[in-house]
């Protein structure tokens, strides 16, 4: 599926979204169809708490993406639907947003009562996302080689062996070695900031 | 740690997490582990990078989704404006079917005889108290609506003045005599050369309408086209476009 247009063949069960994110299957349609079906009600507790557009796609973009690492690491539980799961993720993100710029807002925004099962959940994975977030900065310092592979091994689950037919490298004992050396870099920026270190190692163990 | 020792933790590490690592070789690692401290801190530095590699690489694909998501909200733009643009273009066919409905129509029913009686009106001679006494002859018999004798007289005037032809011309007209009535506003538009010309715009029109009941069509279109091209000639309201048109469709039907 060419990855320039949105082609959302079929509807997703929250059972489906789930093995699709888990699995990284049919990955794309499914965030094609959360971002069809989920995203202007997600857009609309940004604009009605004093946020732009492009606030709403920022914070979007975050909730989705801590929804996913939550997904992945089978902190997600069922009993919360992906749209409610998604709803609350939105709502802290901009909470903790508007709480960092400042904002008078937050008080008037602080729900309308529940405080339902998942939010501890929540609070415990968005700190965790929140120290995972200063460190995609890091991946992109990786040259693209390094980054390709290391992403079709951890990310999309490649063998060496499949990597190999994908990459320009003479073998799979050359393209081992790339793959450390490009493992060694990003461990070595990780290691060079004291402070990033820290963080992401106190999310880590709070998140697992 | 040297490259030849982590090179080969790191794949006992990639095994061991992704569970491919047979259980002796899984409890000697998480021995290892446990026994060396640098070690559990380079494993702990492993996993962090995975993590790393993992999120950018989600947030990669919620951006790509995003971008896919923009794209096709754009596309709908479009496709709204199609929408607008078929709506217009069905109205404009409605009102086009309407319109050629109506040529149809006109086309069938309309005749010069129907188009003359919806533009002929009668011409009232202009009617004073201070004008009364000065009434010629001609002008009393038109009033008293005696066309025939009108034009008896007329005949045997020997000095005719525009008055006289233009009040001849009507009362032929009302005598259904449209070519005799045509002669007579010829005489008008020949004698009103002067500064001061009389009956002018009334001649125009009226022509016009014998020119319509005469069949001499092309004449009638040309004068009545005038008449309503000129916003400040008299009957500039009486020519429609409406009647434009009819006359035209009566040209064709020609």
């Amino acid at each position: 599926m060419s990855k320039t247009s949105i082609r959302v063949e079929k509807g997703f069960s929250d059972q489906e979204l789930v093995m699709a994110i888990t699995s990284n299957k049919d990955l794309d349609k499914a965030l094609d169809f959360i971002y069809r079906n989920y995203y202007k009600m997600l857009e609309t507790i940004i604009l009605n708490n004093s946020g732009s557009q492009e606030d709403a796609q920022d914070i979007v973009q975050e909730a989705l993406l801590a929804f996913l690492d939550m997904v992945r690491k089978g902190k997600y539980r069922s009993e919360a639907s992906v749209k409610s799961m998604l709803y609350t993720l939105t709502r802290n993100l901009w909470l903790t947003e508007l709480r960092r710029r400042g904002s008078a807002q937050k008080r008037d925004f602080y729900f309308e009562g529940e405080k339902d099962s998942i939010e501890k959940d929540i609070t415990d994975q968005m700190a965790y996302y929140e120290g995972l977030k200063l460190v995609a900065e890091v991946f992109d310092r990786l040259g693209e080689i390094c980054k390709n592979i290391l992403t079709l091994f951890y990310f999309e689950g490649f063998s060496m062996k499949e990597i190999l037919e994908k990459v320009d490298y003479e073998n799979e004992q050359v393209l081992r070695n790339k793959k450390y050396k490009c493992q060694k870099e990003l461990m070595r920026q990780l290691e060079a900031s004291p402070t990033l270190y820290n963080n992401l190692k106190s999310a880590l163990e709070h998140g697992r | 740690m040297e490259d030849n020792r982590a090179f080969n933790y790191y794949n006992r590490f990639d095994d061991y997490l992704k569970g491919e690592l047979d259980p002796a070789e899984r409890k000697k690692l998480e021995e290892e582990l446990f026994n060396d401290s640098e070690l559990q801190k380079e494993f702990e530095l492993y996993k962090m990078s995975i993590d790393v590699v993992q999120l950018a690489s989600m947030k990669n694909a919620v951006e790509e989704a995003q971008r896919r998501f923009t794209h096709y909200e754009a596309s709908l733009a479009p496709t709204v404006t199609t929408s607008a643009r078929t709506w217009a273009l069905r109205v404009a066919a409605g009102l086009l079917l309407l319109m050629v409905s109506y040529g149809v129509l006109q086309f069938a029913l309309v005749s010069s005889g129907s188009l003359y009686q919806s533009l002929y009106t009668a011409y009232q001679l202009p009617v004073t108290r201070g004008y009364q006494l000065n009434y010629t002859h001609l002008d009393s018999l038109y009033l008293h609506q005696d066309y025939d004798t009108v034009l008896a007289q007329y005949e045997k005037l020997t000095k005719k003045t525009v008055r006289d032809h233009f009040i001849a011309a009507m009362a032929a007209m009302e005598l259904g005599q449209y070519s005799a009535a045509i002669d007579r506003f010829k005489e008008v538009r020949k004698q009103n050369q002067g500064e001061v010309r009389y009956f002018e715009q009334e001649t125009d029109y009226y022509l016009a309408l014998c020119y319509l009941k005469n069949e001499d069509l092309k004449q009638a279109l040309y004068s009545l086209q005038k008449i309503k091209e000129n916003e400040s000639h008299l009957y500039h309201t009486a020519v429609s476009s409406e009647t434009i048109i009819k006359l035209q469709v009566l040209l064709w039907k020609q």
